[in-house]
């Protein structure tokens, strides 16, 4: 196989690779310009989207770092509510655009700070207690959401009475951008000593740390990294919705994002996005049925625990240039062939 | 021939002026009740292979984990080139110069080969996280440079055409080199490896035991191991410690040890039992 790859160099591969993702988003705005993408679609391609950061995000310390958070929305919700709380706050005080950015960027420094402050003590247990300790703390993100209007008496997330007019500033072009950003920067970390380390703590802390790697640090650069940009999926939320209301990040969300790790193939990062981009799609294909959703999701669980427990992808992590690489390998492979049994 | 005191330092006559790898002095452990290691004196060159043998359950992984800071002393010091490791996170004691194998092979095993090797070159390679993600020069640099020397590192063992093997699927004796290679990576002063021999057929120990010592004569590096085979250690090491039930019974040249009544009733018992 790998004999028969030729080896496309850097700078084309990066030509490749954006000039694939340009065609993509081409043909979307093409399609909806031209009307065969409705509106209602326009709003699944961005719930699609900001489900794809969330799982990328999650993949970063499920698959990489082999760790079982389940607190995701917490993080999300946080990013979405000091989103909201700046949009809001600026709205016509500013011009849209740069507003939309900083209460991006705004979203995930909170996230990473909740990241941090979260991860620091939860990242010290492992495995099941890990999963326990950051699913209490994303409830407590939930509740203190609801209660702390009323308890404090501050107006300021208006509790269960939900945080509204928020400017909808969430396009599906937006949303696409922050999609190429957040799998972008992850690749690239995850291709560097950065990357490598947190890789290595996945395979065995013991040796990691035999190897100099500060472990302690390295887990908590992928909680925080992880967390903010959870926190940019929440900031488009809350552009997208408009309202925000605590219900909607509680423990079945952050439960959401991981089955959309798992079943893409924990380590997989192209897994994530596909699963991401399918399961929250169905529910809206089949509207019918979106009662038994936790029901499909449960049992597609057990169906891929069974028959693939790799998830769908394993730890595959697709490469378009590699492909082509491969298809020109192929047919040039061919050709040789041919030459030498003529010869 | 006289006995040597094991609380004396032993070490080869070239090293003698110079400030010794490690030094531990009393070191001991306990867990809970049970003393695993007592009393522990030993003293290693700067360029000594030096062998540390004794009976199943003796304490000798115990030791290396004491020295590489997996546990804290109970009892006892430990300097390293002459600096006190009091405190030092495993971590620390790999940037400090220790790097080691393990008893029960401990590779990155989904991972490629030269990945390894890369996790073991960690701290060599010099970007910022700005850099790695926007791909700025100085990654390119230091990842071509990193690669460059993982290859020449595997080329030790004659394994660079294996890089891009993934790790768990190489047979085992390549396996055990990985290790020594991702040690090795870490640029140590002083290498531990804790039966590197083990699961090995004779002929490649006997190409084991002369990598051991050209990678001592390469990189000027002080080596302890621990080993079951004794024809590799009375073959390379030059001096040998002996434990049993957690203290130091004998110290000295192979040819001492060999011949010292309390090694052979530690391994053998006691004539007539
Ligand atoms: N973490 C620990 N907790 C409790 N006891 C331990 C621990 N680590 C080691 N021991 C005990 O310390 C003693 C020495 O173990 P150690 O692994 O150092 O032996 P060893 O000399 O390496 O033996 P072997 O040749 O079988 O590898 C054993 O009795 C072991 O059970
Ligand atoms: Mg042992």
């Amino acid at each position: 196989m790998k004999k028969n790859t030729v080896h496309i160099p850097m700078p084309i591969r990066y030509l490749i690779n954006a000039a694939a993702i340009a065609a993509i988003y081409l043909i979307i705005s093409a399609l909806s310009s031209a009307g065969v993408i409705t509106n209602y679609y326009t709003k699944i391609l961005i719930l699609i989207c900001i489900n794809i950061i969330l799982a990328v995000s999650l993949n970063l310390v499920t698959g990489y770092l082999g760790q079982l958070p389940l607190g995701h929305a917490g993080f999300m919700a946080v990013g979405a509510y000091a989103s909201g709380i700046f949009m809001r706050a600026v709205s016509g005080s500013m011009p849209t655009g740069l507003a939309v950015f900083l209460s991006l960027i705004l979203a995930a420094i909170v996230a990473g700070i909740f990241g941090f402050i979260i991860g620091i003590p939860a990242l010290r247990l492992k495995g099941d207690y890990l999963a326990i300790i950051t699913l209490g703390f994303g409830e407590i993100i939930r509740v203190v959401l609801l209660n702390i209007d009323s308890v404090l008496g501050f107006n300021f997330t208006y509790g269960a009475a939900s945080l509204k007019n928020i400017p909808k500033t969430t396009t599906f072009t937006l949303a696409f951008i922050c999609v190429v950003v957040v799998c972008f920067l992850i690749h690239t970390m995850m291709k560097s000593r950065y990357g490598r380390a947190i890789l290595s703590i996945r395979e065995n802390e013991i040796a990691s740390e035999s190897c100099g790697i500060r472990t302690t640090y390295f887990k908590t650069m992928a909680f925080v990294v992880s967390a903010a940009f959870a926190g940019v999926a929440g900031s488009l939320y809350a552009g997208y919705l408009g309202i925000l209301n605590p219900a909607n990040f509680g423990f079945m969300k952050s439960i959401e994002i991981l089955v959309m790790v798992v079943l893409g193939g924990m380590g997989s990062m192209i897994g994530s996005v596909v699963s991401a981009a399918v399961l929250s799609a169905l529910p809206e294909v089949l509207r019918a049925f979106a009662d038994y959703r936790m029901v499909a999701y449960s049992l597609l669980l057990i169906l891929v625990m069974i028959f693939k427990p790799s998830g769908l992808m394993g730890t595959y992590d697709f490469s378009f240039t590699n492909l082509i690489g491969r298809l020109i390998g192929r047919i040039s492979g061919k050709r040789t062939a041919r030459k030498e049994s003529a010869e | 021939m006289a006995k040597r005191d094991v609380r004396e330092p032993f070490i080869p006559e070239r090293d003698k002026g110079l400030t010794p790898t490690i030094e531990c002095i009393g070191l001991g452990i306990d867990f809970g009740g049970l003393t695993a290691v007592d009393d522990f004196n030993f003293t290693l060159g700067r360029t000594e292979i030096a062998g540390l043998i004794g009976p199943n359950g003796a304490g000798k992984t115990t030791v290396f984990n004491l020295l590489t800071k997996v546990y804290q002393p109970s009892r006892g010091r430990m300097l390293l080139l002459g600096k006190d490791t009091k405190g030092m996170t495993t971590a620390e004691a790999n940037c400090a110069g220790i790097a080691r194998t393990f008893q029960n092979i401990r590779l990155f095993k989904d991972l490629t080969v030269l990945e390894n090797v890369l996790i073991g070159l960690h701290n060599e390679i010099r970007y910022t996280m700005f850099e790695a993600v926007f791909r700025l020069p100085r990654y390119w640099r230091a990842e071509k440079a990193a690669r460059e020397r993982a290859l020449e590192l595997l080329s030790i063992f004659n394994m660079q055409d294996m890089a891009d093997d993934i790790a768990g699927s190489l047979p085992y004796g390549a396996q055990r080199r990985l290790e020594i290679v991702r040690a090795l990576a870490t640029n140590p002063t002083l290498l531990l490896l804790d039966e590197p021999a083990a699961g090995m057929n004779p002929a490649e120990t006997a190409e084991l035991m002369e990598t051991i010592r050209r990678i001592r004569d390469m990189f000027k590096i002080s080596i302890l191991l621990i080993e079951h085979d004794m024809n590799l250690v009375m073959g390379i090491c030059e001096g040998i410690a002996v434990l049993n039930y957690g203290r130091l019974i004998a110290k000295g040249t192979p040819e001492e040890i060999k011949s010292d009544p309390n090694v052979i009733e530690a391994y053998l018992g006691k004539k007539g039992c």
